[in-house]
């Protein structure tokens, strides 16, 4: 192809420009951008994700797995339990011993969390998403809608499958009672717990941009903190140890208490699951993406 | 329809744009030409919101870009190649997008097969090559079938076809009646797509102005003589006072005067003259003139010929159709 040509080509298209419309296809107007769409297009986007399934199945798996392993260890006669062992009166809390379980799955779920925003930093198609809904914040209320949608009945199904599970092999040990109000209490704590933690990676995304700095920070509060946390005696640091995420999520996924008060408890998830995120959002709204 | 009124974009000590103003207006293919760093990109980022102006404004169709209520209708944008997540189908990928709007899924099918894409819609984008990945940032530039198109670089990395393709499009799309910007730092590029011009170089401003005002506004233009006497020709012309560059045996490049003062110089002394003519300065060469001081990086090339310059532009012609 000669360039000559090609000018050629370029000085015949105005001539017909006047018979143009601006628009070519018969379409009638879309309805415009609004808070369900943003819902409805974020539920498109974590579907379609196969890190996400896959997420869900190793946080599904870890959770059960633990929970028959620590239903196992508790419930064998043999074993020397310094406590909430098989003593006179069987168990204390099963509930809660089987329900400690998702520990290891809140890490995957704050992971999932942190991808929904970061995932978008790491691949470029934050712009896309910023240019459809550029008054920003209606992504992170969907994104933060759609986190919660799926997590909710996912977390509730999480936690009676560790529960039942561990009840199955507690056998003679303990028994699980699903009558009781507590039990159901510890399990719909336990939701909470799992969904704020992913929730708090979801604000972590959004403050720090990259799935490495997000990750690496949601693991120091959930997993790291706790212990080191917990070889220093002076006040205000007890009292920020008493109010990670942790503390609080197992002050409520159980039948007989923990540090935390349940009022308490379900603040202290609360604060780590908004604060971030409206952090997250405050910061997304004036920054350049 | 693109305004934009003394656009300023700082970071930190440097200037990325520098008060520039410009005017972007429908029916034509708009070129927004000027060296890597000129803030090319960080304009257009402005233009749809991603990026904040330090101070000056810009609209779209009228209205601030995040004032419009269904975006993607007025304004399709390409900023970089697969601004998608490498997990998601193309498919998905524009399903999403127009969810957001409420724009229905058969537009949808109707973007992945205007481009091409329509066999690979369901697999995974991080599989696809430069040239599918810049299609489907064509077919979300398209999805709300927009007044406005703006694209940064679009053929950058693309193969002969590739190149081809957006240039139709782009000329058909101008044809339709709609407002088309696209961004590249090779003039060449523009020169077959574009036909008005914003230049900037170091954030500034440089010309506002058609491919056809540029070309002519070259001064001192090459004439290229052939002569069986170019030797005798030529000491003449250089006693005369003009420059004078064998470019061959039997062939001048001279400039400093005129094709009619060559031939009566010649007539003169009874020299055969072949061929005289002045030649058309390349738009490469304009270009190039117009952003030497602006560009980030300069080689410290010297002051070519007209001709070798004409030439240089031939050669990047010929890169982009390699």
């Amino acid at each position: 192809m000669s360039t000559q040509t090609s000018r050629t080509t370029t000085d015949a298209v105005p001539s017909q420009r006047e018979h143009g419309s601006p628009h070519h296809g018969q379409h009638t107007a879309p309805a415009g951008a609004s808070l369900p769409r943003a819902v409805l297009s974020e539920w498109t986007k974590l579907r379609s994700l196969r890190s996400t399934w896959w997420t869900l199945v190793i946080a599904l798996g870890l959770a059960v797995g633990f929970a028959a392993l620590l239903a196992a260890v508790v419930s064998n006669p043999d074993a020397q339990q310094p406590q909430g062992g098989p003593g006179a009166g069987g168990l204390a809390d099963p509930v809660g011993i089987a329900l400690a379980s998702s520990t290891f799955s809140t890490l995957v779920l704050g992971v999932l969390g942190a991808l929904v925003v970061a995932g978008e930093y790491a691949t470029g198609s934050i712009s896309s998403s910023l240019m459809a809904l550029p008054r920003r914040w209606p992504l992170v209320v969907a994104k933060t809608a759609v986190l919660v949608g799926l997590l909710v009945p996912f977390t509730l199904v999480l936690s009676l499958a560790s529960l039942w599970v561990a009840s199955l092999i507690y056998g003679d040990a303990a028994t699980v009672d699903w009558a009781s109000s507590d039990t159901w209490l510890a399990v719909l704590g336990n939701c909470a717990y799992l969904v704020a933690v992913a929730l708090l990676g979801l604000g972590l995304g959004l403050l720090f941009r990259t799935t490495a700095a997000a990750i690496t920070v949601l693991a120091a509060i959930v997993f790291v903190a706790p212990p080191l946390l917990g070889l220093v005696t002076w006040d205000w640091v007890v009292a920020i140890n008493d109010h990670l995420p942790g503390v609080a999520g197992s002050s409520l996924a159980s039948t007989t208490g923990g540090t935390l008060g349940t009022g308490e408890a379900w603040l202290t998830l609360l604060g780590w699951a908004a604060v971030p995120v409206l952090a997250g959002a405050l910061v997304l709204q004036r920054r350049d993406a | 329809m693109i305004e934009a009124q003394h656009l300023v974009k700082r970071y930190g000590a440097k200037t990325a744009v520098d008060d520039l103003s410009f005017t972007v207006s429908p029916g034509h293919v708009t070129g927004f030409l000027g060296p890597n760093g000129a803030g090319k990109s960080t304009t257009m980022r402005m233009v749809v919101g991603l990026d904040r102006p330090t101070s000056g404004s810009v609209t779209v169709n009228g209205k601030p870009y995040a004032e419009h209520r269904t975006p993607l209708a007025e304004v399709g944008t390409l900023l970089e190649a697969k601004a998608v997540h490498k997990g998601r189908s193309a498919h998905d990928h524009l399903l999403a997008l127009a969810q957001s709007q409420g724009i229905g899924r058969r537009r949808v099918a109707e973007v992945i097969d205007l481009v091409g894409l329509h066999d690979v819609a369901r697999k995974r984008a991080g599989g696809f090559s430069l040239g599918m990945g810049q299609r489907l940032g064509i077919a979300s530039a398209l999805l709300g079938d927009p007044a406005t198109i703006i694209l940064d670089e679009p053929v950058n990395g693309l193969d002969p076809d590739g190149v081809l393709w957006i240039r139709t499009l782009l000329r058909g799309l101008a044809a339709e009646g709609r407002t088309v910007f696209v961004s590249s730092h090779l003039m060449s590029e523009m020169a077959l797509t574009a036909e008005r011009l914003v230049i900037v170089g170091r954030g500034r401003l440089l010309a506002d102005t058609t491919v056809d005002d540029l070309i002519s506004s070259a001064s001192d233009r090459p004439v290229v003589v052939h002569s069986p006497q170019a030797g005798e020709l030529g000491r003449l012309l250089v006693s005369a006072g003009a420059t004078v560059t064998d470019v061959e045996v039997g062939e001048l490049l001279v400039t400093g005067t005129t094709a009619a003062r060559i031939g009566e110089v010649a007539a003169e002394r009874g020299i055969v003259l072949h061929e005289l003519h002045t030649e058309r300065a390349s738009l490469e060469q304009v270009y190039m003139a117009l952003t030497r001081d602006s560009r980030e990086y300069t080689t410290d090339e010297p002051a070519t010929g007209a001709r070798a310059g004409a030439q240089d532009g031939a050669a990047q012609q010929q890169e982009v159709a390699a």
